[in-house]
């Protein structure tokens, strides 16, 4: 009995030891490629700040942003608005953002080192406030202080890493693709309010490709979608780039955060009857 | 030549036709659909955020009483900031350690150490962390959502061209203290040096550049 069993593979020719054996390795190999594969799954955060790290400190860049957003509106629509942003950043002290809206309107953001200035092209009208420092201090002021929007803001900033590792509360791989035009991580990860989905470039250019973020705590939970491309860390770009020069006829109109503004006024007040006034 | 004009005023027609509504629903979002939301700011934090952290402490209102008193304000707001981001990172400390307790339980040892050097590169970044805990909650939590809390904007700088309209919006569709166009039909221009103040019967009103662009916000009557 012991025999026959231990010749089963012999007592059935050279053919069939051939193929047993090469059944078996190719078992083996594959058993090895897939732990092998499981075992070289990049680590979550790592790929985040390999990112983080490569883009705070990345001197010259410009980047075209297609971003679209959900906005809820009372009647239960939730409406995807588009727009495209070009980026260019200087460090440590220059910043351009153009835009455009879906609609066509454009604006653009510039700050000089100095000053930093937003104008609104169908308007012609711009508004500008002194801020001598670097891009990290003129744009949390432009965000923060002024109450402007500047989507993926904390992306410019020199101190990334430390803005994600103080607000990320988890973040995990999830796979290695193909379909941004290069290989690219994604990520999923938490910050406390809102989920974030990144896919970031394989290879020593970790730059971020693509961007979901869900504001899991709002009415429709709605997201904001950004597409990234044509990155370019080897510019050079020249200084009259972050100068804003306002058009003839343009306008300067003060920063809605910085009026001294009173209590809505959608009616008068009512006036009072009897009594002193 | 009589067809030729025939079709010449069909085209310049058909043109009007479809750029007529184009023009009509540049900058103004269609039949008044709202651009604003949390979304829209596209920040690593939404107001929630903001507001959880604020409403903490008490300071939302300080948040944007700051905006209007300028840096004073400004800075109170960066020490209210500092004083309550504190506890909140001790929060989220004790999260992440207990996630990372729980990782360790059940991963290899390899993973402990990524854990561990993660924790490492934590404490480095946090660091060099120049802002400390004061722009910490949500300095870009709000961003685009902002305007709805400006109770006094009231119509946006796109509705200005159409400042014959004196139709007020939903408040509910546009944010509190909003409306299509300034609330008059015609309202008095009024420079004051080099700026220009708008005037409906006894209310002013001042172009401004909002979160999304130039607004019109309710104001005091110049000189008060």
């Amino acid at each position: 009995m012991e025999k026959r069993e231990r010749c089963f593979v012999c007592s059935h020719g050279r053919g069939h030891r051939k193929r047993f054996c090469a059944l078996s390795l190719t078992a083996v190999a594959g058993l090895a490629l897939a732990w092998a594969d499981g075992g070289q799954a990049p680590d979550g955060r790592e790929v985040l700040m390999r990112m983080a790290d490569f883009l705070s400190k990345a001197p010259n860049w410009r980047v075209t942003v297609h971003t679209a957003y959900d906005a809820l509106q009372p009647e239960g629509y939730k409406v995807e608005w588009n727009e495209v942003r070009t980026v260019t950043l200087s460090r440590p002290d220059r910043l351009r953002v153009e835009s455009q809206r879906s609609d066509g309107a454009r604006s653009l953001v510039v700050f000089d080192g100095k000053k930093i200035t937003t104008f609104d092209e169908s308007t012609q009208v711009y508004a500008q406030a002194p801020r001598p420092g670097s891009v990290d201090d003129a744009v949390v002021y432009f965000v923060r202080d002024l109450g402007m929007r500047l989507p993926l803001a904390v992306l410019l900033l020199g101190r990334l890493p430390a803005e994600l590792q103080q607000r990320v509360q988890s973040v995990e791989y999830v796979e290695k693709t193909a379909t941004l035009g290069a290989p690219a991580y994604h990520l999923v990860g938490k910050t406390a309010t809102v989920d974030f989905q990144l896919w970031i470039a394989e290879g020593d250019r970790p730059l971020p490709l693509r961007a979901v973020l869900t504001y899991k705590d709002s009415p429709g939970q709605p997201q904001f979608r950004a597409q990234f491309s044509d990155w370019n860390l080897d510019i050079k770009p020249a200084d009259s780039l972050f100068t804003f020069t306002p058009p003839a006829g343009a306008n300067q109109i003060p920063f809605a955060a910085t009026l001294a503004k009173i209590a809505p006024m959608r009616q008068a007040p009512a006036v009072r009857k009897g009594g002193r006034q | 030549m009589k067809q030729q004009l025939r079709a010449l005023s069909c085209a310049i027609s058909l043109a009007l036709l479809f750029l007529g509504p184009y023009a009509h629903a540049r900058g103004r979002g269609g039949r008044g659909f709202s651009r604003e939301g949390p979304a829209a700011g596209g920040g690593f934090a939404s107001r929630a955020e903001g507001m959880r952290g604020l409403g903490e402490r008490g300071g939302f209102a300080s948040r944007f009483e700051g905006m209007r008193g300028g840096e004073a304000g400004f800075q109170s707001n960066r020490q209210q900031y500092a004083a309550g981001a504190q506890a909140s990172r001790q929060q989220y400390g004790a999260q992440a350690q207990t996630s990372r307790q729980q990782e360790a339980n059940t991963l290899q040892s390899s993973r402990e150490q990524t854990a561990q050097r993660m924790q490492s590169s934590a404490q480095q970044y946090r660091g060099s962390y120049p802002y400390g805990a004061a722009a910490y909650p949500a300095w870009d939590a709000g961003a685009g959502v902002a305007a709805a809390t400006m109770g006094a904007a009231i119509g946006t700088a796109a509705a200005a061209s159409s400042m014959a309209s004196p139709s007020m919006a939903s408040p509910s569709s546009a944010g509190a203290g909003y409306a299509a166009g300034l609330p008059c039909a015609s309202p008095q221009v009024v420079p004051v040096g080099e700026m220009q103040f708008y005037r409906c019967g006894s209310s002013w009103y001042r172009q401004a550049y909002g979160p999304a662009g130039p607004i019109f916000v309710a104001i005091r009557r110049p000189g008060l």
